[in-house]
C-alpha cells in the first residue's frame, strides 16, 4: 500500500534540500542553505525574470508558502489540517493568486462561480460574497499588484443554495 | 454562453467592475499573458470551434491587433513568456478533444 508523503518529504527523498537540517515549515528554507545545484533548482529562472536578484529568500519563501497551502487543500492525508474546506466542494478552479503576504484568493469556476480566500494566519478558508465572478473557463491576469484582469469565459454557471 | 466582458478586480478595494473595452470576440478556455503594456490572447473556444487565433491588444493605444495564427487549434493550454520574451504554448486540447 503506497503510503501518502508529505510535500516536506517529498522534496526531501527527491534530494533537493540538504539533510543535515530539519525545518517545521517549508517557508524557512533559505537559499543560502543549500549548495550551488540545489539552489539553481529551487530558484529556477525567477531570479532573472522578474529582477529580483537580491530577494531570493523571498522568493523561495512565497513559493514554498503556496505549495503548501495547495498540498493542505489536496492532500487528503492532508486534510485535517483544515478546519473549514472550501475546497471540498470545487471540481473547478481557474485562478489562483497571492495577493498578499497573508492570504489567497481562488477565483470563479465551478460548481459557483464563487471566489474563496483562504487566511495563512487562521488557516481558515472563506467565501468573499463581494467578489462573484459567476464564470468559469475564463482567463485570468495580475498585470499589476492587486490588480487582476478577467478575460472572457463561459457564464452559464449553476448558483448552488 | 460565451464571453467576451473584460473585468477589473481590485484586490485592495475588493470590487468587481466591467471595463469599457471586450474582446475582439467571445472567447473561452483561451491562453493569456501580458507583456510591455500589451495583452495577448491565444486559441480558445468560441463558442462553436475551436480556434487558433493569436492576437493583442494595446493598452495605450485600446487596440486589439491579430498576429499570425497558431500552426493548431487548440484550447486549455498554458500561455507563458520565456525570459527570451518569447510566447509559448504548453498542452492543452485540440478540436477533437
Amino acid at each position: 500500500m503506497q503510503q501518502n508523503k508529505q510535500p516536506n518529504q517529498q522534496i526531501i527523498e527527491n534530494n533537493i534540500l540538504p539533510l543535515n537540517q530539519t525545518y517545521n515549515n517549508l517557508s524557512e528554507i533559505k537559499i543560502s542553505d543549500l549548495d550551488s545545484s540545489q539552489a539553481s533548482y529551487l530558484k529556477l529562472d525567477l531570479e532573472t525574470d522578474f529582477s529580483v536578484k537580491n530577494k531570493n529568500t523571498k522568493i523561495l519563501t512565497e513559493i514554498c508558502t503556496l505549495e503548501t497551502c495547495i498540498n493542505i487543500g489536496f492532500d487528503s492525508s492532508n486534510s485535517k489540517l483544515i478546519e473549514n474546506s472550501m475546497l471540498n466542494n470545487t471540481v473547478n478552479m481557474n485562478s489562483l493568486y497571492k495577493v498578499s503576504n497573508t492570504f489567497i484568493l481562488i477565483l470563479g469556476g465551478k460548481p459557483d462561480g464563487s471566489t474563496r480566500r483562504y487566511d495563512f494566519d487562521n488557516k481558515k478558508w472563506s467565501e468573499n460574497k463581494n467578489i462573484l465572478i459567476n464564470k468559469y473557463d475564463f482567463a485570468s491576469i495580475m498585470y499589476k499588484e492587486k490588480k487582476i484582469l478577467i478575460l472572457g469565459g463561459k457564464t452559464s454557471v449553476i448558483i448552488l443554495f | 454562453m460565451i464571453s467576451d466582458l473584460i473585468e477589473l478586480l481590485n484586490t485592495e478595494e475588493n470590487s468587481l467592475k466591467k471595463l469599457d473595452f471586450k474582446l475582439k470576440t467571445p472567447r473561452s478556455n483561451f491562453g493569456s499573458v501580458y507583456i510591455n503594456s500589451k495583452l495577448y490572447i491565444a486559441g480558445g473556444f468560441n463558442g462553436k470551434e475551436v480556434v487558433n487565433n493569436f492576437e493583442y491588444f494595446d493598452k495605450k493605444l485600446k487596440t486589439w491587433n491579430d498576429l499570425a495564427k497558431m500552426p493548431y487549434k487548440k484550447k486549455d493550454f498554458c500561455l507563458v513568456i520565456g525570459l527570451n520574451k518569447n510566447i509559448y504554448v504548453l498542452g492543452g486540447l485540440d478540436e477533437k478533444e
